[in-house]
């Protein structure tokens, strides 16, 4: 056997090898971590309602909506709100929504300020979540990589999740306890994020935690709005507009500790009165929600996220004014 | 093309079967293919940059040769100084200039638009410049014989394993290499392989890992106190020795795999007891460039005291100048060249001092890795204001520096473990009878292999010294 072919066979084996042991700790770690991860349980539980239900109401936004619409209390409804969501990807998840699941009636979008802000660390983070909603092309392009990197994230996902295993180690412990882990045993019903927290018993310093969501979410504050994002929003609207969808555009509930610190240098409404006239121009009507319960903590998980107690009366509320509209 | 991308992991094999399948005389025509490509994929346009050096300097160097007087060899040499020197000063250093120039009238009010050019900077262009440079020189200095055959000396100017980030080859230490026939070796190909896996390892996941946290603190300094301050400076000096070191071994390592050796880029830096010694362990192939190109020129040390501590001014602003056009680069070369100095100076104080062995080469470690991290500061920092602010703020809110102090302990002791496994002799030899183990061996590349996978950033970071 000559040296090349030696080495080229050596060079097989040991890849042969490392890949038949990366399936394995890819399989352990899908089994084990990422189908417990909120994304992927929203996903199979979603593909399990439509597939046993009717579904005419989807609820789309990041974390203030996964918390807030129990849909429980809104009929035929399913929520696919994910936390952290930007508008960028709720283009996309429109998108793929109008284009495969033509019986969807209502959507319902968040109009939450923050969102018009860049602040999102690791998004597209869950390659094979957004997957689901995107071609490899668009994925490419919102994660500004290789399509080829791409494909292998999603096929297998392990790849470059070294920190999340550290901190599933870590945890390890401590995820037996639902209420001191919330990563992996947050229970998800429909997609609704069913939290037991209450804000003031949890926190310390509620006005702080408020403070530094605020200046986190607006980090160009007071300067709370972007280009970008407002165009991106308008697509959406645009795409649902000429696909005949009915729109509720909601602005949802926050804490008085949060409005004080949002609105310290600024009036906010003011500032969105542009894009409030652009909406209405869409024809579309905005519910806001932000005050509603502005000075009950307890319905509060933290500054800006309701939880099962909030979320029950703030979804039946919702459920109304939506059969009003 | 990045060597932490999919694309240059199926561009190598390719190119070392092709390599080891054609017939010597033909195998520079893969090398220049496989190298142009290479470049190209990042900006093909580029390329032609490369094809004016290397025609520019085949030219001179056979004219230089040729030529019977000395005025004609000079007239030579300038036409390759000023070609090479030109296109950086034009790419690299024209923007800086015309910005200085225009800062400088306007302390004496005098207003000035200045002419900037929308240019994007050639990857590697001060390497391959350098390169080039390197070799019109000796053939001038008589030191080497010119290159006849233009292939070859457009495969040196452009050798793909090291044409972006070194390190810089010498003509005479190179060129004579793509004569010999390349047998495949299956020793030096698992020796190469085997630093091209330990590379990609020091890059993907310990460079790009700590990379994070440290751009997260430089990017805005004045969010963070003393302890995230030390500790990103600490992150930066690991990422900067792991991202460019990571290069080289991937590029020495590469080159191995097809028969050719090139040299050695790193020695343990941090391990270094005095500037003088870090100089000599970090970037050696720019280093001796510099010592041999700019520093014996101007008399190196055989002239006055204080003409040679000039001579290490220059040498170092130059070449802090080389790795940027900002002032940070500028200070970042001009501290260690003060450094050197004091160092000279108080030699012969501190050769006086008597102390235990471990002791003192503890100490001195310690604080040429102070003075490193010093400079560090100024050649990491977005600008002036947020380098001075990172050192004066170092040392405030001291309770946590305890915390912090650990931390980085951990991770230097971590990063200084490879290192030491290289340049202690007995761990070494111990080493070499582990790997003699073929079955500790293989494990030890899996290890490796997994780790890059699952914990290696895989965004496909480009290196840091691609900007220089």
């Amino acid at each position: 056997m000559t040296d090349f072919t030696k080495f080229i066979k050596r060079v097989i084996i040991l890849l042969v090898i490392v890949i038949i042991l990366l399936l394995i700790i890819n399989q352990l770690y899908i089994k084990i971590i990422l189908e417990k991860q909120r994304l992927p349980r929203n996903q199979r539980q979603f593909i399990e309602y439509k597939t046993n239900n009717d579904l005419k109401v989807i609820v789309i936004g990041d974390s203030l909506p996964a918390f807030a619409v129990n849909p429980a209390y809104l009929n035929n409804s399913f929520n696919l709100a994910t936390p952290a969501e930007n508008f960028e990807q709720m283009y996309y998840k429109v998108k793929w929504l109008v284009n495969n699941e033509p019986d969807i009636e209502i959507y319902v979008i968040q109009y939450n300020y923050h969102s018009f802000n860049y602040y999102r660390i690791k998004p597209y983070y869950f390659t094979t979540y957004w997957k689901n909603f995107m071609s490899y092309d668009e994925l490419s392009y919102a994660k500004d990589s290789p399509k080829s990197t791409i494909f292998f994230e999603v096929l297998i996902p392990v790849i470059g999740k070294g920190e999340e295993i550290v901190k599933y180690i870590r945890d390890w412990k401590d995820l037996r306890d639902p209420k001191r882990k919330r990563w992996l045993t947050t229970k998800i019903e429909n997609g609704w994020i069913n939290d037991d927290t209450v804000f003031p018993e949890d926190q310390e310093n509620t006005t702080k935690v408020a403070e530094n969501r605020v200046y986190n979410q607006f980090s160009n504050y007071p300067i709370v709005r972007e280009e970008v994002y407002t165009e991106i929003f308008f697509d959406t609207l645009k795409l649902l507009k000429d696909n005949n969808k009915k729109v509720v555009l909601i602005q949802y509930p926050l804490t008085d500790e949060y409005l004080t610190a949002l609105e310290r240098d600024i009036n906010i409404h003011e500032e969105y009165k542009e894009i409030d006239e652009r909406i209405e121009s869409f024809d579309y009507k905005i519910l806001d929600y932000m005050e509603l319960f502005r000075y009950n903590q307890t319905l509060f998980v933290d500054s800006d996220h309701l939880n099962f107690r909030g979320a029950e009366i703030f979804t039946k509320k919702l459920s109304k004014d939506i059969s009003k509209k | 093309m990045l060597f932490n991308s999919l694309h240059f992991l199926i561009f190598f094999p390719i190119i070392l079967i092709l390599y080891f399948c054609t017939p010597h005389k033909y195998r520079w025509m893969i090398l220049l293919a496989g190298s142009y490509y290479f470049y190209m994929s990042w900006k093909a346009e580029y390329i032609i940059l490369i094809m004016i050096s290397t025609l520019v300097d085949y030219i001179a160097g056979i004219q230089i040769d040729k030529a019977i007087t000395k005025k004609k060899k000079k007239i030579f040499l300038g036409l390759s100084l000023a070609t090479n020197l030109g296109l950086l000063f034009a790419f690299k250093y024209f923007n800086f200039f015309s910005d200085s120039v225009r800062a400088l009238l306007s302390q004496f009010a005098i207003p000035l638009d200045p002419i900037t050019l929308k240019v994007l900077l050639p990857v590697g262009i001060s390497f391959y410049t350098f390169q080039t440079l390197s070799y019109t020189i000796d053939v001038y200095r008589g030191k080497i014989k010119p290159e006849k055959h233009l292939g070859i000396f457009a495969v040196y100017v452009s050798f793909f394993p090291q044409l972006v980030a070194g390190p810089i080859l010498r003509a005479h230490d190179f060129l004579p290499q793509f004569y010999i026939e390349h047998k495949f070796e299956y020793v030096k190909a698992v020796s190469g392989a085997r630093l091209m896996l330990w590379g990609f390892f020091k890059k993907l996941v310990i460079a790009d890992g700590v990379a994070i946290t440290a751009n997260i603190v430089f990017n805005n300094p004045g969010d963070y106190s003393g302890p995230y301050l030390i500790l990103a400076t600490v992150f930066f000096a690991i990422q900067i020795y792991c991202d460019f070191s990571g290069y080289s071994d991937i590029a020495i390592g590469a080159a191995r795999m097809m028969g050719f050796d090139i040299m050695q880029n790193f020695r343990a830096p941090y391990l270094s007891k005095s500037i003088g010694e870090f100089w000599k362990r970090w970037h050696i192939s720019l280093s001796s460039w510099f010592k041999d190109y700019v520093y014996i020129p101007l008399g190196g040390n055989r002239v006055k005291v204080g003409r040679w501590y000039i001579n290490i001014l220059i040498v170092f602003i130059v070449s802090g100048l080389w790795h940027g056009a900002a002032f940070g680069f500028l200070i970042w070369g001009l501290l260690h060249g003060l450094y050197l100095i004091i160092e000279i100076i108080l030699k012969n104080v501190t050769g006086k001092i008597k102390i235990n062995h471990y002791a003192k080469r503890f100490i001195c470690i310690g604080y040429t890795f102070i003075l490193v991290n010093i400079g560090w500061v100024f050649f990491r920092s977005n600008n002036l204001s947020d380098a001075i602010y990172i050192l004066t703020h170092t040392f405030t809110n001291v309770s946590d520096i305890i915390v912090g102090g650990v931390l980085i302990f951990i991770i230097i002791f971590i990063l200084f473990i490879s290192d030491l496994m290289y340049s202690n002799e007995k761990i070494r030899l111990y080493l070499k009878r582990l790997r003699g183990i073929g079955f500790i061996r293989w494990l030890f590349y899996i290890f490796i292999i997994l780790t890059i996978a699952i914990f290696g950033i895989t965004k496909g970071l480009p290196f840091v010294y691609f900007q220089f």
